[in-house]
């Protein structure tokens, strides 16, 4: 065996795909990661381009026993209903053809203002496969503050509208909320807004902003910030562990999933958390034109796109003129797990939050401190450091209040 | 004997708490039992950069 089939097979199967149905999106949202003239263009992913891909991937041996497909990187429901039943459509038959045996499973993850009665029955015919994520950032006014269309008008109305539509259909959403300076200081409202719509999400997950520098102070964070995000972080977990009004606990999956990691057995073998997060294919990003990028999903062909001298940042090419193989055998995939594995040491060997941390922070690393053999940024202070701290407190109170 | 810097102190208390016992009706933990041990990778735990 040579040494490129080695590497190849070395590399964890691919979970996740992350599809750019459009680039489109009804809304201008203050902290968007994704470029405002991408989100102008009026530019879907052709049919052909998502046929390619799949038949590509359902061929590789780079699979395991289940694959989500999500439609995000843009607002999905500026594409009518039929451009996913025909997609879904071809992605089962592409399946059924190569990959019988494997378990696909699909997501939309939307801003919830175009939902309406169309889509509902949409939702409603694949619910057996399909999952929908509606971003909501909670009341009225935290929401507003950044998430407006075009024309700066709100749009917490309808996103309410489309999920209270959701609800009458009986179809359950994930709800993600944003967090922002605003939300810091408000973390009842945050928990009540979430927890009274308890009996119609099937989970409730909230992400601090990715990147810790922005121009618009309500969005900025610093290491500073610590006590005031720790502070956040306690009140939601008091609120989180208490029954209310007769019903259980109601869950943020971003407790539960710090919790899995503090509690993960010490002599748990294989790739850390840290590694998982950040393993090459684990999760496959196509966009609208069919560049694909890997790492960490919704990743964009414009992120640090001079790493590698070609211009493309970590696109692996494009599938419309390379082979999926060719891409996950390519030199250019070697160098990029070097520099993560690189990574990884660095992290591994200077921070004691290395057994907990759930990774992704690689190329902030490298951003914001130049390097990927740096350790701490920001990022990883305020969305690891202080959370799995703000938990630990929180486990040793529960122990002590039972003991006592 | 090397000094255990504060998280490690405090990752060894919560093992030693989950060990015995106390953790199992601490809510975050009773969730995180009944997921499976390895979940699919989730969107908003893969949305990283």
């Amino acid at each position: 065996m040579n040494r490129t089939l080695s590497f190849s097979s070395r590399l964890l199967p691919v979970e996740l795909v992350v599809l750019q149905g459009t680039s489109l999106c009804n809304l201008n949202c203050t902290y968007c990661d994704l470029s405002a003239a991408s989100r102008r263009k009026n530019l879907s992913m052709a049919p052909e381009l998502l046929e390619r891909f799949f038949a590509e991937l359902f061929r590789s041996s780079h699979l395991g026993a289940e694959v989500s497909v999500l439609w995000h990187s843009g607002e999905p429901l500026t594409l009518p209903p039929s451009y996913y039943e025909d997609a879904i459509a071809r992605i089962l038959r592409l399946k059924t053809a190569s990959a019988k045996s494997l378990s696909v499973r699909f997501g939309i993850q939307t801003n919830g203002v175009l939902i309406d009665d169309e889509w509902c029955r949409f939702f409603s015919r694949h619910a057996d496969v399909l999952e929908v994520g509606v971003s909501c950032d909670g009341p009225e006014d935290l929401h507003d503050a950044f998430r407006v269309n075009w024309s700066g008008r709100p749009t917490h109305r309808l996103a309410e509208r489309g999920m209270e539509l959701l609800a009458r259909a009986g179809i359950k959403y994930k709800l993600i909320a944003v967090v922002t300076r605003l939300t810091l200081q408000n973390a009842e409202r945050l928990f009540q807004f979430a927890s009274e719509k308890r009996d119609q999400v099937s989970g409730f997950h909230f992400n601090i902003l990715a990147e810790a520098t922005s121009a618009v102070p309500q969005l900025a964070y610093s290491a500073n910030d610590r006590d005031e995000f720790y502070a956040f972080y306690r009140r939601l977990l008091a609120l989180s562990r208490r029954s209310q009004d007769g019903h259980s606990p109601f869950e943020v999956q971003n407790f539960t999933q710090t919790a899995a990691r503090i509690l993960a057995p010490e002599n748990h073998r294989g790739p850390s958390h840290f590694e998982q997060s950040s393993a090459p294919l684990r999760s496959l990003n196509l966009d609208a034109k069919g560049n694909v990028t890997t790492f960490y999903a919704g990743l964009s062909v414009d992120t640090l796109n001079g790493l590698y001298g070609d211009g493309m940042g970590l696109s692996l090419g494009n599938i419309l003129d390379t082979p999926l193989g060719d891409m996950f055998n390519s030199p250019k995939l070697q160098r990029m797990v070097e520099d993560f594995s690189r990574s990884r040491r660095a992290c591994e060997t200077a921070c004691d939050y290395f057994s907990v941390c759930p990774g992704g922070f690689d190329l902030l690393k490298r951003r914001s401190l130049g390097s990927f053999d740096s350790t701490e940024t920001v990022e990883c202070r305020i969305h690891v450091k202080t959370l799995v701290d703000a938990v630990l407190d929180d486990m040793a109170d529960h122990v002590k209040r039972t003991e006592s | 004997m090397t000094e255990q810097s504060p998280v490690s102190a405090k990752l060894s208390q919560a093992a030693i708490a989950a060990k015995a016992g106390q953790l199992n009706d601490y809510a975050p933990a009773v969730a995180a039992a009944a997921t499976a041990s390895t979940p699919p990778m989730s969107w908003g735990s893969a949305m990283r950069r």
